[in-house]
């Protein structure tokens, strides 16, 4: 008796799938949509879309909460060419991966040049490749150079735009204030992503090319980049403007100093910022920001269709909404995401009670790029590793140099 | 009637084979497979080459491999070693009969309840430069300045576990006490009997009495040892300078971060097969000792 209710029930279930699947062919037709996880956002901006658009449904699926994870989830979906996922969000250092692979399709046919235009060009450059568009950037950040303005007026100094300018401007303020737990230049420097953006700004400033030129050949200058760990080693161990400990200083050890009135400059993310304005800091309105030395590196996140999807059209229209204006102006509300579109940082247009945008202009504007290799995230994890390990004092500049060519020739070889 | 016994029996066997095959054996499979070839993702719009036993050559030619390596052996060794002796106490104690016995047994259950991640998180707090083990050493008045715990080689080392062992004491005691409360209470009476002390009864009832639970649960905290990932991606997520990085972690990096899914594979095969000869050498002496 049981068994027979048993196949009855599989009957039946076969049949609604069937019919299921008939009447959808029908009706809407549905993208997947791997977002971050802000889920009230995201959630919001969908229903924003399907109203707009009503033959399109969107389904959000959300990423996990760390960034390699992520990565690993989209990778996994791409790898084995699903068609489950139509439109993605991406970090800005992986569409490379994805294009080399030929996992990602081009936007340009389904976008207008002014819609391109409206972007801050230097966000949009994290997706260009050989002119063409393959994401749209909603989210933008770089690695800025934040300092002591009520220390740098103290001591008539200007914000210092070389990593020399950076030194002296430290020496002077740490001999004037003669305060030992002060320090001149902080950074991030335990061994992650954060430390090779770091790494990637003090090799840029000594003049270090991009890793790709534009015959596609990898011109990563590896005695550039032994100059570039004698200056961070020198900062520490020579000058000691830099903390000898700072190869233990994660975000949040960073955070605490700074706010603690403990360092006078440090590199660090968009976000920092309305953490060191916050009520809990000590150093609260008097924390400015300004570009790296040189070049800061890109940061935030865009929107990017999969080439596997069955619909690339309405994808693509859902990852231009995903970035226009209103989705953006909504996000930076709900979750102080920070835009990508030149309206916001025009000061007749940007948002009332969102000024301070307009200082996070020229950071954004020098930021460039971490490496447009289909191989970065493998070579930033040796970047990685021998820029700890310099910092750390486990290695020198000329023996870190070394193995980092060691390594990525392992990589790219 | 027999064979028809014994088709009944494979086919109850069944679920469990087919279970198996699916989540083992298909995966160890594919993995194998894989390292024999060379398949990133970078090139898989080219397809799969097959490169034989390049990948391997390639491992057994990368330095940071070796280093791992060697990190992830020191870890296993010492953390397990520390594991067993500090397992062991607790067991003992817990299999006395003491006020708040079912308390205890029950506290000392926490940090083994407690995801890696979590624990790596709790940990890095700990020792971070700011965190509370700095602000308690600087109690003293000879400490005058905060140490970067998780800066330095050694000290990162060490800490990491401190963590481990933290984590996973609990799973070896509690085994081990469920090893000790099998042992008749009569061995204990008639070695008293005969005038041996308690290091005495220790060694020779305990002990032997013990050993195969003992092996069985080395053997289980090897394995997950080797393959240590979470607890140390969240403290210091392979640093300084690469060296608390396991072979589990450069692995998983190559295979899914680094998107080289060929020699990731080659990686993962040779930490199999060294894992698999450590649990062949602990099966083989809990065999002799069962004869």
């Amino acid at each position: 008796m049981k068994r027979t209710i048993a196949v009855i029930m599989m009957v039946l279930a076969a049949f609604s799938a069937f019919a299921g699947g008939s009447a959808e062919s029908d009706g809407p037709v549905t993208i997947t949509y791997y977002g971050r996880p802000d889920v009230e956002l995201e959630e919001s901006i969908i229903a924003a879309f399907e109203a707009e658009n009503p033959d399109i449904n969107v389904e959000y699926v959300e990423l996990p909460s760390s960034s390699n994870d992520r990565l690993k989830t989209i990778q996994t979906v791409l790898q084995s060419q699903g068609t489950e996922m139509d439109v993605f969000a991406g970090d800005a250092c992986w569409p490379a991966i994805f294009i080399s692979a030929g996992w990602v399709t081009p936007l340009d046919e389904y976008i207008s040049p002014s819609v391109r235009d409206s972007f801050i060009s230097t966000m949009l450059t994290a997706y260009t490749f050989n002119g063409q568009t393959y994401g749209l950037p909603f989210m933008a950040d770089v690695c800025a150079l934040y300092y002591r303005d009520d220390l740098l007026s103290k001591y008539g100094l200007d914000v210092p735009e070389t990593y020399d300018e950076l030194l002296e401007a430290s020496k002077t303020i740490m001999a004037g204030e003669n305060n030992p737990d002060l320090y001149g230049w902080g950074y991030i420097g335990v061994q992650n992503e954060t430390l090779a953006c770091c790494f990637l700004s003090t090799y840029w400033a000594l003049g270090g090319p991009d890793m790709v030129n534009e015959e596609g050949e990898f011109v990563f200058d590896y005695e550039i980049a032994e100059e570039a760990f004698e200056l961070m080693r020198s900062f520490i161990y020579d000058e000691k403007v830099t903390p000898q400990a700072v190869g233990s200083f994660d975000t949040n050890t960073l955070r605490n100093m700074v706010m603690a009135g403990n360092i006078v400059f440090d590199t660090d993310w968009l976000s920092g910022y309305a953490k060191y304005n916050g009520d809990s800091s000590s150093v609260k309105g008097n924390m400015k920001i300004a570009a790296m030395p040189t070049n800061g590196a890109i940061g935030g996140w865009g929107v990017m269709v999969s080439a596997f999807s069955e619909h690339k059209e309405e994808a693509a229209k859902f990852a231009a909404f995903r970035a226009n204006y209103e989705s953006q102006l909504k996000a930076l509300e709900m979750v102080d995401q920070v835009p990508t579109l030149n309206v916001f940082y025009d000061s007749e247009t940007v948002p009332a009670g969102y000024e301070y945008l307009l200082e996070f202009l020229a950071p954004l504007s020098a930021a460039r790029p971490r490496g447009l290799t289909p191989f970065y995230a493998a070579i930033s994890s040796r970047i990685q590793i021998e820029t700890s390990a310099v910092v750390t004092g486990m290695k020198t500049p000329a023996e870190a140099a070394e193995s980092l060519r060691n390594g990525i020739q392992a990589v790219i070889g | 009637m027999a064979r028809k016994r014994e088709i009944r029996g494979y086919l109850l066997l069944m679920p469990a084979a087919i279970l198996i095959c699916i989540l083992i054996l298909i995966p160890t499979v594919e993995t194998i497979y894989c390292s024999f070839f060379d398949y990133r993702t970078q090139t898989a719009a080219l397809g799969m080459k097959f490169v034989g036993l390049n990948n391997y050559a390639k491992v057994f030619g990368d330095e940071f491999f070796w280093d791992t390596m060697w990190w992830t052996i020191i870890f296993t060794v010492v953390t397990v070693s520390l594991e067993l002796v500090i397992g062991m106490l607790l067991a003992i104690l817990m299999s006395k009969k003491i006020p708040g016995q079912g308390v205890i047994r029950a506290v000392v259950l926490v940090p083994w309840a407690m995801p890696a991640i979590v624990a790596g998180i709790i940990w890095s707090q700990i020792f971070a430069y700011n965190g509370f083990l700095n602000n308690l050493l600087s109690a003293f008045p000879f400490v005058t300045e905060n140490y970067a715990w998780l800066g330095n080689e050694g000290s990162a080392k060490i800490s990491v576990m401190i963590a481990d062992i933290w984590k996973n004491t609990p799973y070896m005691s509690l085994l081990l006490l469920s090893g000790l409360l099998t042992i008749n209470k009569e061995y204990y009476e008639a070695a008293t009997i005969d005038g041996a002390g308690r290091w005495r009864k220790f060694w020779s009832i305990t002990v032997p009495l013990i050993r195969p639970t003992m092996m069985v649960t080395i053997l289980f905290r090897i394995i997950s040892a080797m393959r240590v990932y979470d607890l140390i991606v969240a403290m210091t997520n392979g640093g300084p300078g690469g060296s608390t990085t396991t072979v589990s972690m450069y692995a998983i990096n190559t295979y899914f971060t680094y998107g080289n899914i060929g020699y990731g594979s080659a990686m993962s095969v040779v930490l199999l097969l060294i894992s698999v000869v450590i649990s062949m050498f602990f099966v083989d002496s809990l065999k002799s000792r069962v004869r």
